[in-house]
């Protein structure tokens, strides 16, 4: 079997993103061939996920007044800041003809293991956890997205840090640290990591794009064939970009859900607990627990993670930290499950009783430190 | 209703066999539209949702809206055709209920259907229910996402 390989540097986001929807919509239909392309985008540019508010997610007037370009991309999850040193990877795909939804909970994994595998041959160990993280030792290095089209094609899209400046990140992005300073760079720093860190060396876009083409041919049994998009396909993504990607209609949508944030604090012989939840009607989409106990931070990301795009239901919040309680007893044994798993229910009360219309979420590569 | 692997299919509704949408004729001759149990279980919880406005035509198997879920962004297809009458208010800023409640609260919208008589033909219902979704879960168990 065979796939097109396309490779591009420095394009625009308004291209990018309306040459991976064109190429999803057509090989859904039969009219393009399977395609990964590797890219990087023009620097710099802010990308909301699907559904979000632009407002809450990204400084707007600093992006404007240091020529950061914002977009919205098709695929769901967190705002990202993507440029020169950050690898983005579009694999579209036509999706089973039977079906809509197909094991959407799998997929997901199995596309993430085109860049697994090809960190893996750098000598580096990573693994796909929650809803779309690549994380190395807890710290995360890519983002994963996953849209399907009315047409039934799958568009698979991936950001991967090469390298990251933090500062311009924390800029751009909302967070929900007060100032920034050193303190909140080198906190952030702690749950972040690029590749350039992780090999201790200054390995090129070039490079590392080279060796993800080699991973997912490996991973999905496929050749792959340099090649760029046909014409007509490009008048097609030119159309769609007109229309879509730089219309601001699609770019500063609002969404329509109830969105609330709340927080609690509970005092414990094993330290004081604080507790923050984002909800999206009654789906946490985000979640961070702190405070002064100890307990390892993986574990912590662990059980934060495992709230990520859960059901804000109180009883499935218990049954989910309580499974991962179970399974890091010893990094957790300085802390009981039923006082986290009390304060993580009483911070989603609280939000839950308070609908704002603008809540302060984080952005997708920020998680404050698991210490506070 | 039929229990099948904890997901109810109830035998009152009709099912679209790929997009797993479902539809109900109600007695004033519009069609309730939503999601079924198997491809909820599929997509995960349901956070955001957007829908075309009341008034739009729609076709049999075209989209008419979109969700982000736990797993992906997907658009939502039309089990039969018709033009929109109305909207659940309550699941756009409240997408969880769909999740909670597929067949009661959670319903997507109601259309006047164009063609139900012969396009409803096409769609799983009665008796077939119970089959139909006993080899569904198995397909999902079994097979991939893409050829």
């Amino acid at each position: 079997m065979e796939w097109r390989l396309i490779n591009q540097e420095g394009v625009s986001d308004s291209f990018g993103l309306a040459s991976d929807e064109t190429a999803a919509l057509r090989v859904g239909k039969g009219e393009s061939p399977p395609t990964l392309r590797l890219y990087t985008y023009e620097s710099h540019s802010a990308l909301v996920g699907r559904f979000q508010t632009i407002q809450n997610e990204l400084n707007i007037g600093f992006c404007s007044e240091n020529g950061i370009r914002i977009n919205r991309r098709p695929t769901g999850g967190g705002a990202i800041i993507m440029g020169e040193n950050q690898m983005g990877v579009a694999l579209t795909l036509k999706g089973s003809k039977n079906d809509s939804y197909y094991k959407a909970r799998n997929i997901m994994e199995k596309f993430s293991q085109g860049i697994t595998f090809t960190l893996k041959s750098l000598g580096i160990e990573s693994s796909f956890r929650g809803k779309n993280d690549i994380e190395v030792d807890g710290r995360k290095i890519a983002g994963l997205g996953l849209h399907r089209t009315s047409t039934g094609g799958i568009l698979f899209h991936a950001s991967i840090l090469v390298d990251l400046d933090i500062e311009l990140m924390l800029n751009v992005l909302k967070t929900p640290f007060k100032n920034l300073n050193e303190k909140t760079v080198r906190m952030v720093s702690g749950r972040v990591t690029t590749l350039r860190k992780l090999l201790s060396n200054d390995i090129s876009v070039n490079e590392f794009s080279s060796n993800l083409a080699k991973g997912f041919s490996a991973v999905f049994g496929v050749a792959l064939v340099d090649d760029e998009y046909a014409v007509e396909e490009l008048r097609a993504a030119a159309k769609l970009e007109s229309e879509k990607y730089l219309n601001s209609e699609w770019v500063y949508q609002k969404s329509k859900s109830n969105e609330s944030d709340g927080t609690a604090k509970l005092k414990t012989n094993g330290g004081f607990i604080e507790v923050s939840v984002e909800l999206s009607g009654r789906t946490i989409k985000k979640a961070h627990i702190g405070g002064d106990f100890y307990a390892a931070e993986q574990a912590l990301a662990d059980l934060e993670q495992s709230l990520y795009w859960h059901s804000a239901d109180e009883k499935k919040i218990h049954n989910t930290l309580s499974r991962v309680f179970s399974e890091r007893t010893d990094e957790l044994s300085m802390i009981s499950s039923s006082e986290i798993i009390a304060a993580v229910q009483k911070a989603v009360k609280n939000a839950s009783q308070k609908s704002v219309e603008t809540s302060d979420p984080y952005g997708c590569f920020v998680t404050p430190d698991a210490h506070v | 209703m039929d229990e099948n692997k904890n997901m109810e299919f109830p035998l009152d509704l009709h099912y679209h066999s790929s997009n797993h949408m479902w539809a109900k004729k109600n007695d004033n001759g519009e069609v309730t539209v939503g999601i079924d149990a198997l491809a909820l279980d599929s997509l995960g919880e349901i956070a955001y949702l957007s829908l075309k406005e009341v008034g739009t035509t729609v076709k049999k198997g075209e989209t008419f809206g979109s969700l982000e879920s736990a797993k992906m962004t997907t658009e939502i297809f039309s089990p039969v055709s018709g033009v929109i009458s109305s909207l659940n208010e309550s699941v756009e800023p409240n997408p969880h209920l769909i999740n909670e409640h597929p067949y009661e609260g959670g319903w997507l919208m109601k259309l006047t259907p164009t063609d139900w008589d012969s396009e409803s033909q096409s769609l799983i219902s009665r008796e077939a229910i119970i089959e139909w979704s006993i080899a569904e879960v198995k397909r999902y168990e079994k097979e991939n996402l893409f050829d």
